[in-house]
């Protein structure tokens, strides 16, 4: 069948020579191909041979994806869930590392315990704290002014004076030299802590006063403010309804920040935030707070130097600082800025405490 | 029965390169179909290399073992691959390996002054014929031979001689003109040697 194809090929390759001469060579050669034959007991035996090995094969195939399961499929699945259980662990280490290494350059000694916290609750956490404590400090002032007025004339003179120098606020010998303010001061606080009863004031007799720069705020924004006056007290007044009156008007941050924090003119302390807060923090050498009494180092203090707020975004931060002041100060607004800092006003910040009352009480 | 009978039809009827396809899925029977499609002709193709029955019958059994072996190595999906001269060169290296391995290059001409007690020469019918053309062809170049011999016994292609011998095509091509223009001016000794035999 296949004889005229080669022919024809061996023609088609060899054109000089005649067709003739190459179809004798041609057929010579086709006629004197040897045939060959083989064993049939060998063909048969062979092909028996190559049927075994077939069925061995054939078994070894399935017996190899068997044993793949158990000496491949299995280690790789372990090397796999040892892996991401490393990447779990990895991460998380990571996020504590780099939570505790904020938490040791933004609060110094103060804070030990690493907070867990997204950015979302902090600032929640914020706005609520914030809100509620500074109305402690509002009616504070209130007593303050009612229960020793004779006392306060005085010493707000002294504390107007004393706002003024707290503008070289680092230079100690200026604080000696105030060492008699600092002591009235002291004890006009103390008498003051004592005549607080949270209880009694009402938020009606507060809101008259003008020098609260958060019910001016109220007033300036338009908040809901007459069912908040005519319907809760102080003592009824919580965080959480608070937070809600927020939420209702403050869109968000941006808003929040138009409203209060640009508008309240007590707020306004530039000069002193800026003083206070872009000193860089001393990461290598943390200042240590002494109590001036004892000489002994303040646990719940925190060195005002080590924070950092010429950046954005240290609301953890200080959302975990506020967790560990328990004893309550006052909350100190940055303007142009969502940072801000509660100081414990009893043990360290004093100094603090104090001119920011002189910058309000103007 | 008949269904049976269908399908075997069908896998005989099918390419080298489809039947290899089914083996590689595990289809027994079409393994048996080519092993009876090539077992003469690779038989053959060591035969007269070895003239030797039994070192013949070793290098065919070693030929389709190492087939079998490494079928799965087949390359279907390429539309160059062809199964004949696949299993040919299989042939044709494991006779070169046995020469090696025995260390002596006996080559198919160098058996050509074998005596006719041989076996070689008692199975053949045209003892004589054949004897005289191995002689003529034994003046040619071993590669000349080779695809001349190629061509027309095994009914190889010139690419599938081409991948056996491990050269190119076209030179297989120019390589058998050039043999055939040998031949033709030998043609009248060649004429002889038909014309008295």
């Amino acid at each position: 069948m296949k004889k005229n194809e080669i022919l024809e090929e061996l023609k088609s390759l060899n054109p000089e020579i005649e067709e003739s001469k190459i179809e004798e060579i041609f057929n010579n050669l086709y006629k004197s191909n040897p045939k060959i034959k083989i064993n049939k007991d060998f063909k048969k035996s062979l092909k028996k041979e190559l049927e075994n090995i077939w069925n061995y094969k054939k078994i070894w195939r399935f017996s190899f994806f068997s044993k793949n399961l158990v000496y491949f499929l299995l280690p790789l699945v372990w090397v796999i869930w040892v892996f991401t259980l490393f990447w779990i662990f990895w991460q998380n280490l990571w996020k504590n590392n780099i939570s505790t290494l904020k938490i040791e350059t933004w609060s110094s000694t103060i804070i030990s315990n690493s907070w867990k916290i997204d950015e979302k609750s902090s600032k929640r956490e914020i706005k609520e704290f914030s809100v509620s404590e500074n109305f402690e400090n509002v009616i504070y002032d209130e007593n303050f002014e009612n229960n020793n007025s004779e006392k306060n004339k005085i010493s707000d003179e002294k504390i107007q004076e004393y706002a003024k120098k707290t503008n070289i606020y680092n230079e100690k010998e200026d604080l000696k030299k105030e060492a008699k303010i600092e002591k009235k001061l002291e004890n006009n606080f103390e008498k003051n802590q004592k005549t607080k009863d949270l209880e009694n004031i009402n938020f009606k007799n507060y809101i008259k006063k003008d020098d609260s720069w958060f019910a001016w705020s109220i007033k300036e924004n338009n908040l809901n403010w007459t069912e908040f006056q005519d319907n809760y007290t102080l003592k009824d007044y919580s965080v959480t309804s608070w937070n809600s009156l927020f939420e209702n008007n403050w869109a968000d941050d941006t808003e929040f920040n138009r409203r209060v924090l640009e508008k309240t003119p007590v707020y306004d302390l530039p000069k002193y935030t800026e003083m206070k807060y872009l000193d860089e923090p001393n990461l290598v050498n943390p200042t240590i707070n002494y109590d001036s009494k004892t000489n002994l180092e303040i646990k719940n203090s925190i060195n005002v130097k080590n924070i950092d707020s010429s950046e954005a975004g240290k609301i953890i931060q200080i959302w975990e600082f506020e967790q560990s002041c328990k004893k309550s100060g006052f909350i100190y607004w940055k303007k142009y800025s969502r940072n801000f800092c509660k100081f414990s006003e009893k043990i360290c910040f004093e100094d603090d405490y104090y001119a920011w009352k002189c910058k309000f009480l103007k | 029965m008949s269904l049976y009978y269908n399908i075997f039809v069908i896998y005989l009827n099918m390419k080298d390169v489809e039947k290899v396809k089914q083996i590689q899925i595990w289809n027994k029977e079409v393994f048996s179909i080519l092993y009876e499609d090539y077992v003469d002709e690779i038989y053959k193709f060591i035969y007269l290399k070895t003239l030797d029955v039994e070192k013949s019958e070793d290098l065919t059994s070693e030929t389709f073992i190492s087939a079998l072996k490494n079928i799965s190595n087949f390359d279907t999906e390429n539309p160059e691959s062809n199964f004949k001269a696949w299993i040919y060169k299989i042939a044709y290296n494991k006779v070169i390996n046995f020469y090696k391995i025995k260390d002596r290059e006996v080559e198919f001409s160098d058996n050509l002054d074998l005596s006719f007690e041989t076996d070689f020469w008692k199975n053949l019918d045209n003892k004589e014929k054949l004897k005289n053309i191995l002689n003529y062809l034994g003046t040619l170049k071993k590669q000349e031979r080779e695809i001349i011999i190629y061509r027309i016994w095994y009914d190889l292609s010139f690419s599938e001689i081409a991948e056996v011998l491990w050269i190119s095509t076209e030179n297989c091509r120019k390589i058998s003109s050039r043999t055939m223009k040998k031949i033709s001016a030998n043609f009248l000794a060649l004429f002889f040697i038909f014309l008295i035999f």
